[in-house]
């Protein structure tokens, strides 16, 4: 690699480099520092036609050399001719710089992939320049932005009335295109923090709102979005809990709250069990009453007759009683006790 | 069945309530039909006014969201704001009047407590409270 000194004059600056913003005070920096020290750094070209050189880096070096003043510069020829070769080692060469905005670098990146001239993969880009896809990816991301926007966006993470980092911009770029610069303007005015940002995008692209509603919102300041935003937080969470259908046996939550033991040997202790216990114990079991006992009907005297056919009236009025009492107890017991009840669970 | 009041339909009530302010007053039957709420029971128009409060404390423009005979406003002329505050403090004053003419009666017919102590704790019990 040889170091020649170059006639200012034969030089052409290239137009088709990535980086295009150039401070004129950072020049006058650059070109005071050169008169003071001299330059560090020789700039590299490659040949062109007739004995001229187009600049592969350093354009803001050879400004600087013009601004002093000076006809020769320092420069390595570049034998690479390709022209991917050459962008791409331009872009190495500014990628690390701090000055080098991310939409020059997302213009860069759009143009090797897309330009018909260099036309190379998302993955060989990455390679190349040791990113990763996911890196060149997010860049391509802040070209969905209007103009305006674009120009708002700078390097670093320094949060700047006006300006917008790619942290801040990026949570919005799949927010719908008639929100997402409105939003992004309010955002680089209001200084929004990127963690606001995220949750402000959350709400423009919540698919249960509708577009009217959107539309509101996205007038509104970002204090209030971001109280919206936890509005729609708690009602999204009071919308999942889910209503389930459950069957409940109904005794069994009567008698538990009533405090009865589900234990089977309480069993005995329910009063109507005891009650049935009780009657059950007290009435003989019934026998066929024999001939000789019937027969003793003819010792009744006539005047008794009465008083016992009324003993007899009033013993089956009795047991008709128990067994209409008892008839109803029964089906009563047979009734299906079961019941449908909502009960409220979270998903 | 009650309306399943949803963030959609909150931010269309808080649209219209700001809207108050261009469209001038509007009575609740006439909020409810814009964001297509029913108004049959009490409790639909017990809900739509809870909401309207809620929002009203939310946003900072509708603080003063207030009824007058012509329905709800939300003031910015000085005479809009007097519309709404005065009923306010007419009940104030009634409230103030009705605790009077409670006093007036247990000074007049209250009875004694039979116990002195009783008595004497409430008196200090209500004392403290008012220190407080």
């Amino acid at each position: 690699m040889k170091v020649l000194e170059i006639a200012l004059d034969l030089i052409e600056e290239d137009t088709n480099q990535p980086r295009y913003n150039f401070d004129e005070e950072s020049l006058s920096e650059l070109a005071n520092s050169i008169k003071e020290i001299g330059l560090l750094n020789p700039i590299k070209v490659r040949v062109i036609n007739n004995g001229r050189y187009k600049i592969v880096f350093g354009n803001r070096r050879y400004r600087a050399f013009k601004l002093l003043g000076l006809k020769t510069i320092p420069a390595i020829i570049s034998e690479d001719q390709s022209e991917v070769e050459i962008y791409l080692e331009q872009l190495a060469e500014n990628i690390q710089r701090e000055s080098f905005s991310p939409i020059e670098e997302a213009e860069a990146f759009y143009k090797l992939i897309n330009d018909q001239r260099f036309r190379i993969s998302k993955k060989l880009l990455a390679s190349r320049l040791g990113k990763s896809e996911r890196y060149i990816s997010q860049k391509l991301d802040l070209l969905n932005f209007g103009k305006k926007v674009q120009q708002m966006i700078k390097s670093g993470s320094e949060i700047v009335q006006n300006r917008l980092t790619e942290e801040q911009v990026l949570p919005l770029k799949n927010v719908a295109v008639e929100y997402r610069d409105a939003l992004a303007e309010k955002v680089a005015k209001e200084q929004v923090p990127a963690k606001d940002v995220k949750r402000i995008s959350e709400l423009f692209l919540a698919e249960d709102i509708s577009p009217q509603t959107k539309e509101f919102l996205v007038t509104k300041p970002v204090s209030q979005l971001l109280n919206d935003w936890h509005e729609y937080q708690r009602s999204k969470s009071e919308s999942t809990k889910k209503v389930k259908l459950e069957v409940v046996d109904l005794s069994n939550n009567e008698m538990s709250d009533q405090n009865y033991k589900s234990d089977s040997s309480d069993y005995y202790n329910i009063p109507i069990v005891k009650k049935l216990y009780d009657l059950f114990n007290s009435i003989p079991s019934q026998h066929i009453i024999s001939d000789n006992v019937k027969d003793s009907i003819r010792e009744i005297k006539i005047e008794n007759r009465k008083e016992f056919i009324n003993t007899i009236d009033a013993l089956i009025d009795c047991l008709i009683g128990h067994v209409h009492q008892w008839e109803s107890i029964k089906e009563l017991t047979n009734t299906n006790r079961f019941t449908l009840i909502k009960r409220e669970s979270r998903k | 069945m009650s309306v399943m009041w949803d963030f959609d339909l909150e931010k269309k009530l808080e649209k219209v309530l700001l809207d108050l302010i261009e469209t001038g007053p509007k009575h609740l039957r006439e909020i409810a039909n814009e964001i297509g709420v029913p108004l049959k029971t009490q409790s639909d128009k017990n809900s739509l006014k809870y909401r309207m409060k809620k929002l009203a404390n939310m946003n900072e423009k509708l603080h003063f969201l207030g009824y007058t005979s012509e329905g709800y406003i939300v003031p910015s002329y000085a005479d809009e704001f007097y519309k709404i505050s005065k009923p306010l403090r007419s009940r104030g004053r009634g409230l103030i009047m009705k605790a009077d003419k409670i006093d007036n009666h247990a000074s007049k017919f209250g009875k004694k407590r039979e116990v002195e102590q009783i008595e004497l704790f409430e008196v200090l019990t209500d004392e403290r409270a008012s220190d407080a």
